[in-house]
């Protein structure tokens, strides 16, 4: 139940970046998250994804690189998402079906679903060519198959 | 907004909240200017007559005004649980709904904080009659472009399972998630509440936790952030259940959460927790479930679950496996010599191709590979291998797996449902032999489950009971001091936790028993005493459906009138849990040996010397058998022989049992 310290701190951070942001924000609860015209689930969803650093590879999903977060690079969506979950989206696209890929598909705003998965796998090792392999590099070789 | 958050020291949260009001001064001031230049021509006193009208329609008594506001009843009034100053605008909103109502409507009329406050606004509007062309239509604005933003086109009450590692998810959780119409669930937004506490450990966060020594706030995160913290690292089965919601129920639920996603109130670890503040939320869905009212004092995830099940407000639950019981499935799949390839390549011990010589056809080879990938998650959240390690193995199976061309995976379901376990209080009334007496013995317990009980819904062989005791009647005087009437136990916890190890995966098995209990001062007389019991093992599978238990550990009494105020046991116990259907069987056989040479009031006190040792007089001996028979959901009937006794007198005990649950 209890929440670890970077969640508070990735709230503190949005709370504090939300809070100068506005130009017409009020006293009032999540006001400074409401002042700049974005939704405030949203624009808290968007504190965490604004502060992940994307350039991860695989296993960062289970916080053991060592790689600091909040470092302010923002990114795509689907850049992120895939930072997020390397290791679901690859297995997903390995086997060709998934709930990880059809996000990515959404995010990409892919049209034909079915042809762009049987793409993705059958570049599995263009797209993972290496362990190291970054999440912008799979989202440029993802990109390129569209 | 600084002072939503308390997870600093006290000096932080005071240099937070000094900066709160600074923060609020500057920008009521810029907001009252932004809203003088709006086109609503109202006079003051068309604001007073909406005030009066409120006051006199008494809409501070209204139960939804105190629903947005949480406020709770308390011996001189009304007190609300959020402890956010700008939560209120009356100075003493947070203990006056009609202070607050007034200073509401005022502030509202005139552009002050209105768009903060969503759900407050549409309430009062609607309640209020007052008309559109009285409202600036920028007051509501950024609601509805949040609302845009956010799609909600379907909620969730979200239940990760009983997490049993951990002090703080014992019971489960609870949380919300509102899918976005356009995007898939994963983007959907979890909001859930939780203490700010900073990884304590589980006995500090409990006993903090259980005195309100934490204060809570809510959370916002893409869900895909939660599965991977419950499902894929902490292990837990997730359900996922819909809630039955109208187009307006919905609204005014998004309103509410919006208003209080970023308040801070105290948390209890019983009490006011996650469920509760969730339930919190949905009362402004639905205002006539009496929802708090139904969760009691103890807010349990899994009788949250229940009622809004029971009351027909969710649909059937989607099922969302966690790692392990993938994990298990695979390795069923896949049989115990794949499984054990796999294994070893996990540890690199084999390489990819040798993997792929052992399995054979194309299903086969989905499987090991599928098992392989999830695996090495599992090793590398456990820290078992190396991030590089899990690198250099996971690409080469991933590579192997999209070289299949036919992968045919079945989805794994289940329809072991939270709903469907058992109610959470529980009395049961035995009757039998002890020894050559006929006694009778009441058992209760406030919260959970107890091992015997149908664990349908529940984490499988477990024990997690708080509050739980028993009283025994002995018509003819009991064996020891012929009393009539014995306490047996009172129980502040008694916890059993057995997760099965096995090759793929080691678990720390526990049973930690704090309480009163009697304790045998001798041959023929017990005594009440403190008891703390710690027994650490292990515990496996022999053989579908049976589970082998082995603990030890100590297991301590403690008495003020004890010479040494304590009587020590260090002992083993071993067990065999089995079950099909609605039939369980517990044989248990716990062997404990005493310290001391007596519990120390009787004068031959001392360590025991090899003599006692030789003659047993310390030997504490309990072997039962225990078989249950699950009548329904919530009754059940068992019988029980023991063998058992101390200072070598030695009883056998039978009884009948009655289980009910409520």
């Amino acid at each position: 139940m209890f929440k670890k310290s970077v969640l508070a701190a990735a709230l503190c951070i949005g709370l504090s970046a939300g809070a100068f942001a506005g130009s017409n924000v009020g006293p009032g609860l999540g006001g400074m998250l409401l002042g700049n015209q974005k939704g405030l689930l949203s624009q808290v969803c968007g504190v965490f994804l604004n502060g992940i650093f994307c350039n991860q590879t695989f296993a960062i999903t289970f916080g053991t690189s060592g790689a600091s977060g909040w470092s302010g690079i923002v990114k795509a969506p689907t850049e992120q998402f895939i930072a997020e979950n390397m290791d679901f989206v690859a297995g997903d696209i390995a086997m060709g079906d998934g709930e990880y890929l059809n996000t990515v598909a959404t995010l990409l705003n892919v049209e034909d679903v079915e042809s762009f998965k049987v793409k993705a796998h059958d570049n599995f090792d263009v797209i993972f060519a290496d362990a190291d392999v970054t999440a912008a590099e799979v989202t440029e070789k993802l990109v390129a198959l569209l | 907004m600084h002072n939503f958050i308390f997870t600093g020291s006290r000096q932080a949260v005071k240099l937070c909240l000094f900066l709160f009001l600074l923060i609020t001064v500057a920008l009521q001031k810029s907001q009252a200017q932004t809203y003088s230049d709006n086109d609503v021509k109202i006079t003051e006193e068309q604001i007073e007559s909406y005030v009066a009208n409120a006051i006199s329609l008494k809409l501070f008594d209204d139960e939804y005004w105190h629903i947005l506001l949480l406020y709770e009843k308390t011996l001189t009034g009304y007190k609300s649980s959020v402890e956010t100053p700008a939560f209120f605008l009356a100075h003493d909103g947070r203990t006056n709904p009609k202070a607050e109502l007034v200073a509401d409507i005022r502030a509202f009329f005139h552009g002050e904080n209105v768009k903060f406050f969503p759900a407050r606004y549409k309430w009062l509007k609607q309640k209020l009659n007052i008309e559109d062309e009285l409202c600036c239509k920028e007051w509501d604005a950024e609601y509805v472009a949040a609302k845009q933003n956010i799609n909600p086109s379907a909620v969730y009450l979200v239940f990760p399972a009983g997490y049993m590692k951990n002090p703080a998810s014992m019971f489960g959780h609870t949380f919300l998630l509102f899918e976005n119409e356009n995007k898939p669930k994963l983007m959907g937004q979890s909001v859930s509440y939780g203490a700010d506490a900073t990884n304590p450990p589980g006995f500090i966060y409990a006993v903090k936790g259980l005195f309100g020594r934490y204060y809570g706030t809510y959370a916002v995160d893409m869900y895909s952030k939660e599965i991977l913290k419950y499902s894929n690292m902490d292990m837990r089965d997730v359900w996922e259940y819909k809630l039955v919601l109208s187009d307006e129920q919905l609204d005014m639920l998004l309103r509410h959460t919006m208003e209080v996603a970023l308040t801070a109130t105290r948390y209890y670890y019983i009490s006011k927790n996650c469920t509760y503040y969730l339930f919190a939320l949905l009362e402004s869905a639905y205002t006539d479930e009496n929802l708090l009212k139904e969760l009691g004092n103890v807010a349990e995830p899994l009788k949250a679950v229940k009622i809004m099940y029971q009351k027909g407000l969710t649909e059937e639950p989607l099922y969302r496996p966690s790692l392990n019981t993938l994990i298990n499935s695979e390795r069923m799949l896949a049989g115990n010599k794949n499984a054990d390839s796999v294994k070893k390549y996990c540890y690199g011990k084999l390489s990819i191709s040798q993997l792929m010589a052992i399995v054979t056809t194309d299903d086969e080879k989905t499987n090991a590979l599928r098992l392989a990938s999830d695996y090495l998650k599992y090793l590398l959240s456990n820290s078992k291998i190396t991030q590089d390690q899990y690198k250099q193995r996971v690409l080469p199976v991933f590579n192997a797996l999209s070289k299949i061309k036919n992968k045919s995976v079945s989805e794994l379901i289940s329809s072991d449902y939270p709903h469907k376990s058992h109610d959470s209080r529980k009395i049961a009334l035995s009757t039998g032999l002890d020894g050559n007496k006929i006694f009778e013995q009441t058992y209760f317990h406030f919260v959970n489950h107890s091992l015997i009980d149908c664990d349908t819904g529940l984490n499988k062989n477990t024990q997690l009971t708080f509050l739980s005791g028993s009283i025994s009647i002995y018509p003819d005087g009991s064996n020891d001091n012929n009393r009539k009437l014995r306490l047996d136990a009172f129980d502040f916890a008694n916890i059993l936790s057995l997760p099965v190890s096995d090759s793929y995966f080691c678990s720390k098995a526990v049973n930690v028993i704090a309480g009163i209990e009697q304790n045998q001062k001798d041959a023929e007389e017990s005594s009440l005493a403190l008891r703390l019991k710690l027994f650490g093992g292990l515990s496996c599978k022999a053989g579908n459906p049976n589970q082998l238990y082995f603990l030890t550990g100590l297991d301590l009494y403690g008495n003020p009138f004890y010479d040494y105020y304590s009587d020590v046991f260090a002992g083993v116990q071993t067990g065999v849990l089995t079950g099909a259907g609605v039939w369980k069987q517990h044989v248990n056989c716990l062997v404990e040996q005493g310290i001391f040479k007596n519990n120390g009031c009787t004068g031959c006190n001392g360590i025991i010397g090899k003599s006692e040792l030789v003659n047993m007089n310390r030997l504490r001996l309990n072997l039962s058998v225990e078989e249950r028979l699950a009548l329904s959901r919530n009754t059940a009937v068992s019988a029980l022989y023991s063998y058992y006794g101390d200072y070598k007198k030695y009883n056998h005990k039978f009884c009948l049992t009655g289980h009910i649950n409520f």
